[in-house]
């Protein structure tokens, strides 16, 4: 017979051929060492491609829930604390875009209802391959063990509506803890101007932009205001540096002109080795834990450019 | 929610997710298209289902046409990184940099491609690779062999695009 075309390679390959296929194309590949070689090219591909696809799972989406304004946060259930919870946290923010409350909710409150909202409805399989990141302490959003793989998963909000409104103002807390300067999501960035117009009108802080002979006086308040050193971004020029209230918001220019914002402000609770990591269309910002202090840097870059850009903030 | 049904949802919720997921690039998007394809199985509920969900899912994908781009995409709390104090680790990001890769080489597929391989990719069968697209049964050997051709050498091709950028 003639030669075996890639598609009947394939078809043998996957274990699709029936049984007649098989004899007769098994046949062929004893004689023809052509074929043979190309069944083992072809197999090789195969391989490439599923160890490619492979790759390719979501992160796992883990949401800190604060138990109080300014407490350390903590997932209201041991197991939303370590097991990825399916469910985007991109709907809890839904609600909280347009007119977020600017008042914290009960953070218990909060966070009850949304430990309710994660209650088991259906028992749904967690992802076959969850990933976890991992990092090298080993503390991290582990594989599910696999009895904790059943897992609810509301995708869908929530039935009752004052399940749905305390999440909203919970996702609200959540939304306007870090605040990127440079206004990521709009709502956001019109709770924080508004923020910031009234901080600047109380306290007479300017936050133009720094000409190059007062950035070392701007820097030095700015370090006082913090009381300790302030960060920088090293390979970046420093662009600007402002004094908010008990937070030093400073603009890095990058060598290819992109500016970057760095905030520094005491820690507000987010636990030391956790990065918050927030992507919107065009801009990430990415919020850990630095000793004392929390640093929030935000840009209109990839969420991955961010973080490599993060390593260089000392 | 009916026995069967909640059958249905745990045997093919996650198959389905990392489907859609694999498509989008949107694990947001990825899980309400899926909640979307059960809650049209409820509906009316197909008696070979796995062929008919994926269907389905990939319908609701193709009708999607162009969404606006929602504001707020992802949050994530990557728990354990200390960006400041000790770097990522390598492993982690080059770890999202390959996934992000293989998105953008799976983006170079046609959409025929593209459904085969990711059906395929979940264990669907060729016959139901054909009833969930519409291909001939015969031909779904040959548009997978085509398929992970090309995106193996697309995802080639960025890799040494990626290469060549830091290099420089």
């Amino acid at each position: 017979m003639s030669h075996l075309d890639e598609g009947m390679l394939h078809t043998l390959l996957d274990g699709e051929a029936t049984a007649e296929q098989a004899t007769a194309w098994r046949a062929h590949l004893a004689a023809c060492p052509a074929c043979a070689s190309r069944l083992a090219e072809e197999a090789a591909l195969r391989v490439r491609a599923q160890t490619a696809l492979d790759a390719v799972v979501p992160d796992p989406i883990v949401v800190a829930v604060p138990t109080g304004r300014g407490r350390r946060w903590r997932a209201p259930l041991a197991w939303a604390a370590t097991i990825a919870v399916a469910v985007g946290a991109g709907w809890l923010l839904r609600g909280a875009w347009p007119g977020a409350p600017a008042a914290a909710p009960e953070g218990e409150g909060a966070a009850k209802a949304i430990a309710s909202a994660r209650a088991p409805a259906a028992p749904v399989t967690e992802m076959a391959a969850p990933t976890a990141s991992v990092p090298p302490d080993g503390r991290a959003v582990p594989a599910p063990a696999p009895a904790a793989r059943d897992r609810a998963v509301p995708a869908a909000p929530p039935a009752d509506a004052a399940g749905r409104k305390q999440e909203r103002q919970a996702a609200a807390d959540v939304a306007a803890a870090p605040a990127p300067a440079a206004g990521a999501a709009a709502p956001v960035a019109q709770n924080t101007a508004a923020e910031r117009a009234r901080v600047e009108a109380a306290s007479g802080v300017r936050a133009a932009e720094a000409p190059a002979r007062r950035a070392n006086a701007d820097v030095d308040a700015a370090a006082r205001a913090l009381g300790g050193s302030l960060r920088r971004l090293e390979g970046a020029t420093l662009a600007g540096v402002a004094t908010e209230e008990g937070a030093a918001v400073s603009r890095w220019q990058l060598a290819d002109g992109v500016v970057v914002v760095l905030r520094q402000e005491m820690q507000r609770g987010l636990a030391p080795g956790d990065t918050l990591l927030r992507e919107a269309d065009r801009r990430a910002s990415a919020r850990w834990r630095d000793g004392d202090y929390e640093l929030t840097l935000e840009g209109p870059l990839p969420a991955d450019s961010l973080l490599r850009l993060a390593r260089r903030v000392h | 929610m009916t026995d069967p049904l909640a059958d249905l949802f745990t045997t093919y919720h996650a198959s389905l997710v990392r489907m859609l997921y694999r498509r989008t690039g949107d694990r947001e998007r990825a899980e309400e298209l899926a909640q979307e394809t059960f809650a049209r199985a409820v509906a009316s509920p197909p008696t070979s289902p796995r062929a008919w969900l994926f269907a389905v899912a990939l319908n609701l994908l193709r009708d999607e046409g162009r969404r606006t781009v929602r504001q707020e995409r992802r949050l994530v709390l990557l728990k354990g990184e200390l960006p400041a104090s000790a770097p990522p680790p390598d492993a982690e990001l080059e770890r999202r940099e390959c996934r992000d890769r293989v998105l953008r080489a799976l983006d170079q597929l046609t959409p025929r491609d593209r459904e085969a391989l990711l059906l395929q990719a979940e264990g669907l069968s060729y016959a139901e690779i054909a009833e969930a697209t519409g291909l001939a049964p015969g031909a779904v050997g040959t548009t997978l062999a085509r398929a992970r051709r090309r995106l193996v050498d697309a995802d080639r091709a960025l890799h040494e695009t990626g290469a060549a950028d830091v290099a420089s």
